[in-house]
C-alpha cells in the first residue's frame, strides 16, 4: 500500500489523477465481483481523498471535474468524495447513475441516496 | 498493458470519446494457468480468485496477494489484455481468463443495456452468457413474483436471501426466518452476485464498515429494510 508520506509529496492534480486510476481499477474489480480487490482499492481511494481533504482549502475540489467522467465508477467515487463540499452537484450525479446506469454502480449510487435521505450517511 | 475499463462506460454516452485504437495483442510471454485447473493452459492475469463466500469461488488465476507484483502506486500489471478496437468493439475471441471475460461481458451489458444483442454477432462467445445477460435486464417484479420464483429454478437466476444468511444470529435462533419462503426470492444471477459483493465491500455510508458488518446485531426489520432497498435500487423489485 502506498505510504501516506508519498501522497503528501504529490501535487493536487497528481492526486486527482491517482484517484481516477484507482477508481478505474476498482471498476474492473466491481465488474468481476472481486470483493478483495474492490476493498483494497476502496482504502487506496480513501487515502487519496483524505490527503486532498487535509490540504489547505480542502482540495477535494480537485475531484469535482470527475463528476463528468465517462466511467460510472469514477463518477460514483467522485460524487461520494465531494458530497460534503458540493452536495447538489454530487447528489445529482448519484441520482443520474441510480436512474440510468445498467451496471453495479446503480446499486451503490441508489443505496447511497437512501442512506443520505435517512440520515445514515452524513458527509463530512 | 491493463484492459482499460474506461472504454466501457455508461451512462453518459454523450460524453463518450473514442479511445486510442492502438492495436493490442496478447503476448506469448504471458503466464499461463497450470494444467489441471479449469482454465489450464490459458493465459492468466495473475489476479486473485473471485471471492463470493455465499456463492461460488472461481479460481481463474494464480494464488497470491493481489498486491504482489504491484508497481510503486500499487497497480498490478495484468498479463492478459482485452482486444478492443472501435468503441466498444466486442472482442471476437473470448478474453483468456474467466475474470477478464466477466469484466468484458458485464461492461458490454452496462454499455449497451437491453439492446446488447443488436450489437453481438451470431456465434459470438458472448452467447455463452446469454442466460445471465437476458435475466439481468428483467423488468422489476413484485415481491410475490420474486418469492414464487424461488421454487422454480431457471438458467440465469439464483435464489437470494433478502436478509443475508451471514447476518443470522449465531445461536441459530433465526434459522427458520432466514430460510422461510418470505425471505427467499429468485433474482437475476449477476444482480445476486453484485448485491452480495456490495454487502461485503467497505462503504463510507456505514462508517467505513461493510453493509454486512454494519448490519451485524441489527434488528430483523432493519436487515429486511436494507435487503429490500437493495433489490429496489437494483431494479429487481418494484
Amino acid at each position: 500500500m502506498m505510504k501516506s508520506a508519498k501522497l503528501r509529496t504529490m501535487s493536487v492534480n497528481a492526486l486527482a489523477e491517482l484517484f481516477t486510476r484507482f477508481a478505474l481499477q476498482q471498476d474492473e474489480a466491481v465488474l468481476a465481483c472481486d470483493v478483495k480487490e474492490t476493498n483494497r482499492l476502496f482504502w487506496k481511494l480513501e487515502e487519496v481523498e483524505g490527503e486532498l481533504k487535509s490540504r489547505p482549502g480542502d482540495q477535494r475540489h480537485a475531484l469535482l471535474p470527475l463528476l463528468g467522467h465517462p466511467n460510472p465508477q469514477v463518477q460514483v467515487k467522485a460524487a461520494k468524495a465531494t458530497l460534503a463540499i458540493a452536495p447538489a452537484a454530487a447528489r445529482q450525479v448519484l441520482e443520474t447513475i441510480a436512474e440510468t446506469c445498467y451496471g453495479p454502480q446503480k446499486l451503490e449510487a441508489g443505496m447511497s441516496l437512501v442512506n443520505l435521505d435517512r440520515g445514515i450517511y452524513k458527509p463530512t | 498493458m491493463r484492459p482499460d475499463a474506461s472504454l466501457w462506460r455508461q451512462p453518459n454516452r454523450r460524453l463518450w470519446q473514442a479511445p486510442d485504437f492502438a492495436e493490442r495483442k496478447y503476448s506469448p510471454d504471458q503466464p499461463r494457468v497450470p494444467a489441471g485447473n479449469p482454465d489450464g493452459g490459458q493465459w492468466t492475469d495473475g489476479g486473485d480468485a473471485i471471492v463470493l463466500p455465499e456463492i461460488v469461488v472461481t479460481a481463474d488465476g494464480t494464488e497470491g496477494d493481489p498486491a504482489d507484483g504491484a508497481d510503486a502506486n500499487g497497480f498490478v500489471q495484468l498479463a492478459g489484455d482485452i482486444p478492443i478496437g472501435d468503441s466498444p468493439e466486442i472482442p471476437k475471441e473470448p478474453p483468456p481468463t474467466t475474470r477478464l471475460r466477466n469484466i468484458v461481458v458485464r461492461a458490454l451489458a452496462r454499455y449497451f443495456g437491453p439492446r446488447i444483442w443488436l450489437a453481438v454477432e451470431a456465434g459470438s462467445w458472448i452467447y455463452d452468457h446469454k442466460a445471465e445477460i437476458n435475466s439481468f435486464f428483467d423488468a422489476p417484479k413484485s415481491l410475490a413474483e420474486l418469492q414464487n420464483g424461488a421454487n422454480a429454478p431457471a438458467a440465469g437466476y439464483d435464489v437470494h436471501h433478502i436478509v443475508e444468511r451471514a447476518s443470522a444470529a449465531k445461536d441459530g435462533s433465526e434459522a427458520d426466518l432466514i430460510n422461510a419462503p418470505e425471505n427467499l426470492v429468485r433474482i437475476p444471477r449477476w444482480k445476486h452476485w453484485q448485491i452480495n459483493a456490495w454487502y461485503q465491500t467497505s462503504n463510507k455510508d456505514y462508517g467505513w464498515l461493510t453493509p454486512r458488518q454494519y448490519l451485524q446485531g441489527k434488528s430483523w426489520n432493519e436487515r429486511t429494510r436494507v435487503g429490500l432497498d437493495a433489490l429496489r435500487k437494483f431494479e429487481v423489485l418494484q
